[in-house]
């Protein structure tokens, strides 16, 4: 009986703060793309595939003894109708002191179905990551970054 | 890796075809199953369970036979599945680089690969060009692969081409975020999970990111990285105007030029001499 309520209770925390990072995303569109942030993993092994993912196999390490980590921000895409192909500039992702984080990973080719990707960036271990941008598109990670 | 036995004699055309091949094809064909495998894994998205140590994989290649790992590809007369190559195509009296590409650098998947992704990401010609011919050498050597391939076209390019490609070997081992150039997880399984860079190459790359001229061997780095597409499909035909402007063709033809590198070409060309 305790373990259930004690589980009622961790998902009502989890429903609560799945809530606030989705307030926190909600409506942000760019050139025909509607982009919402869904989670920020840390990682030492990542796919350094295009977005929306294509065949491309390369994936990046940090190596043991480097006192980096891999910052991987999932994020999903809607394609609008106001989309248009083109070229679209890589993501970049700040730090809580500005500092930009850029990735090795670039858009593919964008059809119209929606897509998921991870982009993921080499940041120092632990670094509390606030900003994810995309050109003039900016959202900001909130507890996500933590 | 684990070497499904059963599985390995069916991808030859059985035991009967088995017993019928010399140690150095079997040999040849495991490495190449066993590269199948792995790329197979790497495809599916799942790391493989341990990478090699430096000292297993000079084991691996004590144990070697045939062209040794630093070999050029036309040294190498042995398909994958061990069968003979067969006789290359024969070379003009005065060839050019798109004759070396047709007849010596294909399929060229990598460097056209590479070429098209620096050509759709908007980057300058000179490093189009460079990606292009980045790994050319190959057919030549592998091993230190940037000072040979810089110095094969050295008399034919710009002097910015050549030092975009002569040090896009050292830059390969160094990651850097601004460019967002990651370590290949890939060398893990070739160099070994515990390599360090050669102190040359720990020399060179201190030189190389302190020099002005340090974005264009990176530059190579970061298209070189996703070059491994097995499905993209790719031509020759957008560079062709591209390798006008950037390469000086001899009218001679490559090789017959009497230039510091015509030997190399010659040598790409003319594989089977021994001497």
């Amino acid at each position: 009986m305790r373990r259930a309520r004690y589980t009622l209770t961790l998902l009502g925390g989890v429903v609560a703060a799945s809530g606030a990072v989705w307030a926190a995303q909600a409506g942000q569109t760019y050139k025909g793309l509607e982009i919402a942030v869904s989670g920020v993993e840390r990682a030492t092994n990542v796919s350094l595939a295009d977005c929306p993912a294509g065949a491309n196999i390369v994936r990046g390490v940090i190596r043991p003894g480097d006192p980096m980590e891999f910052a991987s921000v999932k994020v999903d895409f809607k394609v609008l109708p106001a989309f248009k192909p083109g070229v679209i500039p890589k993501p970049v992702l700040y730090d809580e002191s500005g500092k930009a984080y850029n990735t090795a990973q670039t858009f593919g080719e964008i059809g119209s179905a929606p897509f998921a990707c991870a982009f993921s960036f080499r940041v120092p271990k632990g670094t509390k990551v606030t900003k994810f941008a995309i050109d003039t598109l900016s959202i900001n990670l909130g507890a996500m970054g933590q | 890796m684990h070497i499904d036995r059963r599985r390995f004699f069916g991808s030859l055309g059985g035991a009967a075809a088995v017993a019928l091949m010399t140690s150095e094809q079997k040999a040849d064909a495991l490495e190449a199953y066993m590269e199948e495998e792995l790329d197979a894994a790497i495809q599916q998205g799942s790391a493989p369970e341990k990478y090699p140590t430096v000292a297993e994989i000079a084991e691996r290649n004590a144990k070697r036979t045939g062209v040794r790992p630093g070999g050029g590809n036309v040294f190498n007369a042995t398909n994958r599945d061990g069968s003979p190559k067969g006789p290359l195509a024969k070379m003009s009296g005065q060839p050019t680089v798109l004759e070396f590409f047709e007849k010596r650098f294909a399929p060229a998947n990598h460097v056209l690969q590479s070429a098209t992704r620096a050509l759709k990401t908007g980057m300058s010609e000179e490093i189009v060009f460079a990606c292009l011919m980045h790994d050319t050498v190959h057919a030549l050597v592998k091993v230190d692969h940037g000072w040979w391939g810089a110095q094969i076209i050295e008399p034919y390019v710009s002097e910015k081409v050549v030092f975009a490609i002569r040090h896009h070997t050292t830059l390969r081992f160094y990651p850097d975020e601004k460019f967002g150039y990651e370590y290949p997880e890939s060398y893990l399984q070739t160099f070994g999970e515990d390599y360090k860079p050669e102190p040359y190459l720990e020399q060179n790359y201190e030189r190389v990111r302190n020099h002005k001229w340090y974005d264009l061997p990176r530059l190579v780095t970061v298209n070189d990285l996703y070059s491994f597409d097995s499905t993209s499909k790719v031509s020759i035909e957008p560079f062709i105007d591209i390798i006008g402007r950037q390469f000086k063709q001899p009218k001679e033809g490559l090789g017959y030029d009497n230039s510091p590198t015509a030997h190399m070409w010659r040598t790409i060309m003319f594989p089977d001499r021994p001497l």
